[in-house]
């Protein structure tokens, strides 16, 4: 398998990292009130927050019946505290949550934060996050890289079709390669999206999930990687500096599945395998 | 290592933003809106008012009506509506709404509309629980006799003992085992310290005494 350099050197897709930290549930209500003391405590860094709505409806089904009088929407809120950068962009984010926290960096302007970047972000916030909600240990790891195929990141890959404008998926990515239904060779057209995961108990036990998702609009998909370490009660309680090191771990393994998702052509086009 | 534990096999929560802008719920091929309306739980019982020090403390989480058709939600007896994509504004709107009614309430200025609603409110909300936490601070004295890692113990002007806990204790990192002190303090409705601020201190007991000090610390 060929391996692709630091994607530093390169121009990958990729539009989002994302790290996740899981711990013990806290109370509902000491959530809300060390929420709004971590809210002080970073504003001189974090000052843009963002309540996100997110509702959730379900509809129970009696023998394939929709029962819409049994319908009970849900809200959950989502805390989002924007750092604030040069031109005003949200590019890095914290989200909070009774049970997790997140790190995301964002690109914005083609501008591609390292993980490196991410990760001293991390290194700087995770500490006074832990003291601040009281959470004494992590439970799990995760980190996602979000990369988009697109006109704008790799317009190498469009082509004109009697459809529209269409993603050549089969030189993009490894495992739309292979396919051939029938012996005429077709295109592959939308809906691209499909999930596959692979659990790993070696040296760093976790699971590797691949997921390929199609735009709402235009021809475009998004190709998610993402390395999570086991949760309890297979896991171990981990400190910041653990956490951390688990972190980098994940690092290592999602750029070795990068290499191994997009094919050989890609990689060239990205500039992270020599021609 | 294993993940046969069920718990392993539930899917991970969404945690990138760039995601989920691309990816709006769909609620189905309705033409129009569907009209509903629900009583939906608002899940927060705890309104912060500032940094989290002072809250407003709800018995229960409050119920939202939520209309699809106006895509609105709105809360009562608060009189508040907010469109839905607002909903996280309702610790604000509500905390806004009740410090309003108790500024009024305070000054005797409410209208008999406003009367009733503030009554309704007060059903829902720990009104002791807001009044201690809005009640000023007390100039008072403190002996600060023992500090271990998990409290520091004061004894109070008044002869009670209390061991000082969370982040009232950092307040008193200044002072040194045996010495007496004085601050404003901020005690919570079982007469534990809540809040410590302006501490200064007082000195060791015995050179007290021998200044002529006539502070509570030499007539206990």
């Amino acid at each position: 398998m060929p391996k692709a350099a630091a994607t530093k050197t390169g121009k990958p897709p990729l539009i989002e990292r994302a790290a996740l930290f899981h711990f013990h549930p806290i109370a509902p209500d000491d959530f809300t009130v060390r929420l709004e003391r971590w809210k002080a405590m970073v504003v001189e860094s974090y000052p843009d927050v963002e309540t996100v709505p997110e509702w959730t409806v379900n509809v129970p089904t009696t023998n394939g019946i929709p029962d819409f009088t049994a319908v009970q929407p849900q809200l959950s809120l989502r805390h989002r505290l924007w750092k604030k950068t040069d031109g005003n962009q949200k590019t890095w984010a914290i989200q909070c949550f009774p049970e997790r926290v997140t790190f995301n960096v964002v690109r914005k302007n083609n501008e591609l934060h390292s993980y490196a970047g991410l990760r001293s972000e991390i290194e700087a916030w995770l500490p006074a996050f832990s003291e601040a909600f009281q959470v004494r240990h992590f439970t799990s790891v995760n980190l996602e890289y979000l990369n988009r195929l697109d006109a704008a990141h790799t317009p190498q890959f469009m082509e004109d079709s009697p459809t529209g404008k269409i993603i050549r998926l089969a030189q993009a990515l490894k495992i739309f390669s292979n396919i051939r239904l029938n012996k005429a060779p077709g295109l592959i057209v939308p809906p691209y999206d499909c999930k596959v995961t692979e659990q790993y108990t070696g040296p760093v036990p976790g699971q590797m999930a691949l997921a390929i998702k199609g735009a709402q609009s235009g021809p475009a998909i998004t190709v998610s990687l993402r390395f999570s370490t086991p949760k309890p009660p297979h896991a171990k309680e981990l400190d910041c500096a653990t956490a951390l090191e688990r972190l980098d771990s994940c690092h290592a393994l999602l750029l070795e599945a990068f290499s191994n998702v997009f094919t050989e052509t890609a990689l060239k086009s990205f500039g992270l395998l020599q021609s | 290592m294993n993940f046969a534990h069920p718990q392993d096999a539930q899917p991970t929560p969404e945690v990138t933003i760039t995601e989920q802008r691309d990816a709006p719920v769909q609620m189905g091929p309705f033409t129009g809106r569907p009209s509903f309306i629900f009583d939906v739980p608002f899940p927060q019982a705890v309104m912060p008012l500032g940094e989290g020090d002072k809250t407003i403390r709800l018995w229960s989480q409050p119920t939202m009506r939520y209309d699809s058709a106006r895509a609105t939600v709105e809360l009562q007896p608060w009189n508040i509506r907010l469109r839905m994509e607002e909903a996280g504004n309702i610790p604000r709107e509500i905390a806004r709404t009740f410090l309003t009614l108790w500024t009024k309430a305070e000054r005797q200025t409410l209208s008999d509309p406003e009367k009733s609603r503030w009554a309704e409110i007060l059903e829902q909300v720990d009104f002791q629980q807001f009044c201690v936490e809005h009640a000023p601070t007390r100039y008072v004295q403190g002996l600060l006799k023992t500090r271990t890692s998990a409290a520091t113990t004061v004894l109070w002007q008044d002869g009670t003992e209390e061991n000082v806990t969370g982040a009232p204790r950092t307040a008193l990192d200044l002072v040194n085992e045996g010495e007496a002190f004085s601050a404003h303090v901020r005690f919570d409705r079982r007469a534990r310290t809540a809040e410590i601020a302006n501490i200064a201190i007082l000195g060791d007991p015995v050179s007290l005494q021998a200044s002529g000090d006539d502070s509570w610390i030499q007539k206990r």
